[in-house]
């Protein structure tokens, strides 16, 4: 995630409409969320051909499946077309062909045994990079999006599925959300439903990512909202800040929701601190209506670098990393309704 | 992007190329990649590396050149001192640290020595400590450090260090390099 901070009259406009994100924003430019212009649809092609032991048509289903998860959010506005590719890509220097090719627009590229990842990051590294999504921005919006998924690695539908549904959140603007932690990874399947798809990194049980979460809903509403959004989910707004009162920059605070004075797993929101960098601590979450309890936590060491959370976490050496907080929770409950932004003011982390 | 994180004994098995070292420059041009009856220009990224420890197919001393896409490559700066274990080089003569992030590793100096960080945060590097398991013995790698004839002081805080969970940031330099030596198997 890149940023660039700039002052300007338009980023008091965009601010004054910000109502804060889930799991959070992919890019940050001028203060504000990089979005796609969602007025018309976004075009992408499909790559033709196999990917690894699926013959076509299946990755291609796979695929617009995977973009239709985000598209079918019922408080978002997204429409995406897709067209076939009219060829096979094979090599890594199509693939750079086609991926410079700004005329070309979006494209989602099946790299059928691993042929195109050994081309571009060397022999070996076939065996363990599974795919990825990057969106190319101009300006404040995002153009175009150019998505690989390695078939030499498509050894199961649910992981190739929970792939494709978590690169093309990010192309389609969407960060990493750190959510449920213990969860992940515990040799535990039946826990990692509480996982968002937009979680850093696979699981125990990968068929689990494949569905949205009451996050990732949030996360793409609130960049693409529909009338629908405010009628659904409100804010809970704040400003993290450590007891000298420097702000807090790149923790994440969640909001869990409390059913019957239980917090309910699934019904738990993130958004990290300064997460659109105005060096404030600013944090908004996207929440369903309801009563929440809310925490703050440092993002993990592990997830930096290509499994960033939020915009301080790309380099080790990364704000989110410096002088980490302890988790705290936050006193009393908060009770949030549909269109509302409850403002808690200063949050003291510990 | 999904990359695997790739243990320690795993990034010294398979890596082509094992070393620490400066980077010296960080230059992008673009550059015709060739590859059968393919030709394709692209956005290249050419980082000089001056060679302090090389530890697999590297020698100290030696002056790589690496080749790396710009659009997939992380950031990095001249004056930078990494640990890298590199994928063998591509047809088109690019190439990553192995897995990308778990082996891409930046060197600091913490105040209390150097501390190695690769971009996954050092997670998964090995279990527990790193004489319960994962095939690291302890004798090999006490030995490893011996061999660069390092001091008493310098190998015994490497056996305290290795104790400790490596879930977290900072691995020390010389428990990676005396870890990673150990695993080495000599031509």
């Amino acid at each position: 995630m890149t940023s660039r901070l700039f002052v300007s009259l338009s980023i008091v406009v965009v601010l004054a409409q910000s109502l804060g994100t889930a799991g959070g924003p992919l890019q940050v430019e001028q203060g504000a969320p990089v979005l796609w212009n969602v007025a018309q649809p976004i075009a992408y092609w499909i790559d033709g051909g196999p990917l690894g032991q699926f013959p076509e048509p299946v990755p291609q289903r796979f695929a617009s499946d995977a973009f239709d998860t985000w598209a079918k959010v019922p408080t978002a506005s997204l429409t995406l077309s897709a067209a076939r590719l009219p060829e096979d890509v094979r090599t890594a220097a199509r693939y750079i062909a086609l991926e410079k090719d700004r005329r070309r627009g979006s494209v989602v590229v099946f790299d059928n045994v691993g042929d195109i990842v050994r081309g571009i990051y060397g022999k070996g590294n076939e065996k363990h990079i599974l795919g990825f999504a990057t969106p190319r921005l101009s300006g404040q919006h995002f153009t175009r999006f150019t998505a690989l998924m390695n078939g030499f690695l498509a050894r199961d539908a649910a992981t190739v599925r929970s792939t494709m549904v978590h690169e093309f959140g990010h192309a389609l603007g969407l960060d990493h959300a750190q959510i449920n932690v213990p969860f992940a990874g515990n040799g535990n399947t039946n826990d990692d439903q509480y996982l968002p798809t937009m979680y850093p990194t696979s699981t125990d049980d990968d068929a689990t990512l494949i569905d949205l979460n009451p996050d990732d809903e949030a996360a793409v509403s609130r960049l693409y909202p529909n009338a629908a959004f405010a009628r659904s989910f409100g804010t809970i707004r704040g400003r993290l800040v450590r007891a000298d009162g420097r702000p807090v920059l790149g923790a994440n605070v969640v909001a869990s929701a409390l059913v019957g004075g239980t917090e309910d797993p699934m019904q738990r929101y993130a958004c990290v601190s300064d997460y659109l960098m105005h060096a404030d601590g600013t944090f908004e979450i996207i929440v369903r209506p309801g009563t929440y309890r809310l925490g703050a936590e440092a993002v993990l060491p592990k997830f930096g670098g290509g499994s960033s959370v939020g915009p301080y976490a790309e380099k080790s050496s990364g704000e989110s990393f410096r002088n980490p907080i302890r988790p705290t929770t936050f006193p009393g409950t908060h009770v949030v309704t549909a269109g509302a932004v409850l403002d808690l003011g200063v949050l003291t982390a510990r | 992007m999904d990359a695997r994180s790739l243990k320690l004994q795993q990034l010294v098995e398979e890596a082509d190329r094992i070393f620490r070292g400066k980077v010296v420059s960080v230059e992008e041009q673009t550059a015709v990649l060739a590859q059968g009856d393919d030709r394709v220009e692209a956005l290249v990224r050419e980082v000089t590396i001056a060679v302090d420890e090389g530890l697999k197919n590297v020698k100290a001393g030696d002056r790589l050149v690496v080749k790396q896409l710009v659009s997939v490559s992380a950031p990095l700066q001249a004056g930078e001192e990494v640990f890298w274990f590199l994928a063998e080089d591509s047809e088109l003569g690019l190439t990553q640290p192995l897995g990308v992030y778990s082996g891409d590793f930046r060197i600091q100096d913490s105040g209390a020595g150097k501390v190695a960080n690769n971009l996954r945060g050092n997670a998964g590097l090995w279990e527990d400590s790193l004489w319960t398991g994962d095939g690291f013995v302890r004798q090999d790698v006490l030995r490893a450090a011996r061999t660069l004839e390092w001091s008493a002081a310098r190998v015994e805080s490497i056996e305290k260090q290795a104790v400790q969970r490596p879930d977290n940031r900072g691995i020390s330099l010389d428990l990676l390099v005396a870890a990673t030596r150990s695993l080495i198997k000599s031509p």
